[in-house]
């Protein structure tokens, strides 16, 4: 029997209550009663990946002693945002306000902007950034300006070179705009505009393991992904990120990471709701 | 604040009904663009209203232009909500004066995304 | 004629997708779906440059379980026509997937839901997604139609309230 039943208190919804609390003991994700039909939603991807029937098996799974694996992939799934495109909004438009006014001045000279997005999952985050800056700057449809990608996994980078997405996951957060004016059907898949997937590039890249020489990034995009290592791990991290971004060059994290921890060379500027940190000119 | 959902099937507007209901709004429904536009003409009229393109009597694309082309109605925001999936449809749409375009299937994050971009919800801090 | 591209693996993905933004949980991989006579069909019609059907097929304890969820609605309370509108709009979702792999200029028909088969037997032409929802028997077809004619049914056995 299905569990989307609008009777009143029953015992799915006491095992969405279960949930509830263990998503709320271990994240900032705040689970009401009144907007379960969201929630179980998300909770659906996970169920599926784990061979879990319904939301009564689920909750008895995360009270028991149960798998790490699944409560991580429980609270990302409630976390929902995760492959949307412009994800958490704020960033883009500091991005838009501050960020790259700054940096369009910055390099007027040189025409040249690099931007890296360190853990770019399956692409959304690149792409979003591409679209807005080419509808927001059209001057720099004239620059020299190149997005990489880097992720763990060698599954998604696929799917972000192929820039080819399903209409659930076009439906996440994408503008209508930005959908008709840069993505094109291909089947029942969208794909990004050849003229934006051309400008980018991706490759794999372990945080933790001997990085690739690159060349001196203008922005590194790394959100919320630095939150799942160790604080003196990630500050080598970070550290590192600051060796390759370009002086004056912007590392953006997630909305909700506050600190870099103590690494030196960097100021911090808030742009409207997002903190990002600049490099020091030297 | 005020939703209406319009889609020829009753599944599909209990659907849509318990997403926005989730999200704060209120719900009115319509089977058909007309009977939206009658409703409208009625007084119930909705902040967001999420349209199906193909129904009987009136479809999406006329109800969004009709919408559109009264005065009184400018602060509506038309969302579709459809199977129509191709882009010379959703250029279509947009031209027509649609704020925001949902392809079936979707999942309910997909319209409190779009709900978020238009800012008719707070996105969290 | 216009082509389909659509892969029999690619159908299977496009039903699992849409099940998993409506339903939990997903349907899993059946060797046979039969339903006998018990049979609840929704289908569309796809016209235009490629012409064919896609049929959701499965038994009536299987509609009312889908009618329940999509209309969140306890089964007792669910009549024909319920189970039809829901069925109905499955089809159109499925359909609509389906109808976006046909190359060039197409359309798609208004659901309709009968408790027979819709479909021609023995033909080549015809993709099958064989599998179980909760315990109940699901197909989901796509059959190309050669001449338009055949795209009427006669004598069909309507599953809606006109009847």
């Amino acid at each position: 029997m299905t569990t989307t039943s609008i009777a009143p208190r029953t015992t799915a919804d006491h095992h969405f209550e279960t949930i509830g609390q263990f998503v709320e003991s271990r994240s900032a994700i705040l689970c009401p009663p009144d907007k379960r039909y969201l929630f179980e939603a998300r909770l659906r991807p996970v169920m599926r990946d784990h061979g879990i029937a319904d939301i009564a098996e689920l909750a008895t799974k995360l009270k028991g002693a149960g798998s790490l694996v699944l409560g991580e992939a429980v609270i990302e799934a409630m976390t929902t945002n995760e492959t949307s495109w412009f994800r958490d909004i704020h960033p883009f438009e500091a991005m838009r306000t501050g960020v790259f006014p700054d940096l369009i001045e910055a390099r007027a000279a040189t025409r040249k902007l690099s931007v890296w997005s360190a853990a770019c999952s399956t692409g959304q985050e690149l792409y979003s950034l591409a679209m807005m800056l080419d509808l927001q700057f059209p001057e720099l449809q004239r620059w020299n300006v190149s997005f990489h990608g880097t992720d763990i996994s060698n599954e998604v980078l696929a799917q972000a070179k192929a820039a080819k997405y399903s209409a659930l996951e076009v439906n996440r957060g994408l503008p209508a705009q930005y959908l008709a004016r840069y993505m094109e059907r291909d089947g029942s898949h969208y794909v990004v505009a050849e003229s934006l997937r051309r400008q980018a590039t991706f490759a794999k890249l372990n945080f933790i393991a001997p990085w690739p020489p690159m060349a001196r990034f203008d922005v590194v995009l790394c959100r919320n992904v630095l939150i799942y290592f160790d604080m003196d791990v990630r500050v080598r991290i970070v550290r590192k990120i600051r060796d390759v971004l370009a002086p004056g060059g912007y590392l953006i994290l997630g909305s909700s990471e506050t600190s870099l921890g103590s690494v030196e060379g960097f100021t911090r500027t808030v742009f409207g709701r997002t903190t990002v940190y600049r490099k020091e000119q030297r | 604040m005020l939703a209406m959902v319009i889609d020829d099937s009753r599944a599909m507007r209990s659907i849509l009904r318990r997403i926005v209901v989730e999200l704060g709004f209120d719900v009115v429904e319509a089977a058909d663009g007309q009977e939206a536009l009658d409703k409208m003409s009625a007084g119930e009229v909705p902040d967001l209203a999420l349209v199906d393109w193909n129904m009987p009597v009136r479809d999406g694309l006329s109800f969004v232009t009709e919408v559109r082309a009264n005065k009184e109605w400018r602060g509506v925001t038309l969302m579709m909500v459809t199977t129509e999936g191709e882009h010379a449809q959703i250029v279509r749409a947009l031209a027509a004066g649609a704020h925001e375009y949902v392809i079936k299937p979707f999942t309910p994050d997909a319209i409190m995304d779009k709900l978020q971009i238009l800012g008719l919800v707070g996105v969290p801090a | 004629m216009m082509t389909l591209a659509l892969a029999p693996a690619e159908l299977k993905s496009m039903v699992d997708e849409i099940w998993s933004s409506l339903f939990q949980p997903v349907p899993t991989d059946a060797d046979d779906a039969d339903m006998g006579s018990d049979l609840v069909v929704g289908f569309v019609d796809i016209s235009g440059g490629w012409l064919g059907r896609v049929a959701v097929e499965t038994t009536d304890a299987g509609a009312v379980a889908i009618a329940s969820s999509m209309l969140a609605a306890e089964p007792h309370t669910l009549g024909d026509e319920d189970l039809a509108d829901a069925i109905g709009e499955l089809a159109n979702i499925v359909g609509g997937s389906v109808k976006s792999c046909v190359e060039g200029q197409s359309s798609l028909s208004l659901p309709s839901v009968e408790r027979q088969n819709v479909l021609r037997h023995g033909t080549s032409e015809l993709m099958t997604v064989t599998t179980h929802w909760l315990d109940h028997p699901l197909r989901v077809r796509v059959q190309q139609i050669r001449v338009v004619e055949e795209l009427t049914a006669n004598g069909a056995h309507h599953l809606d309230a006109a009847s």
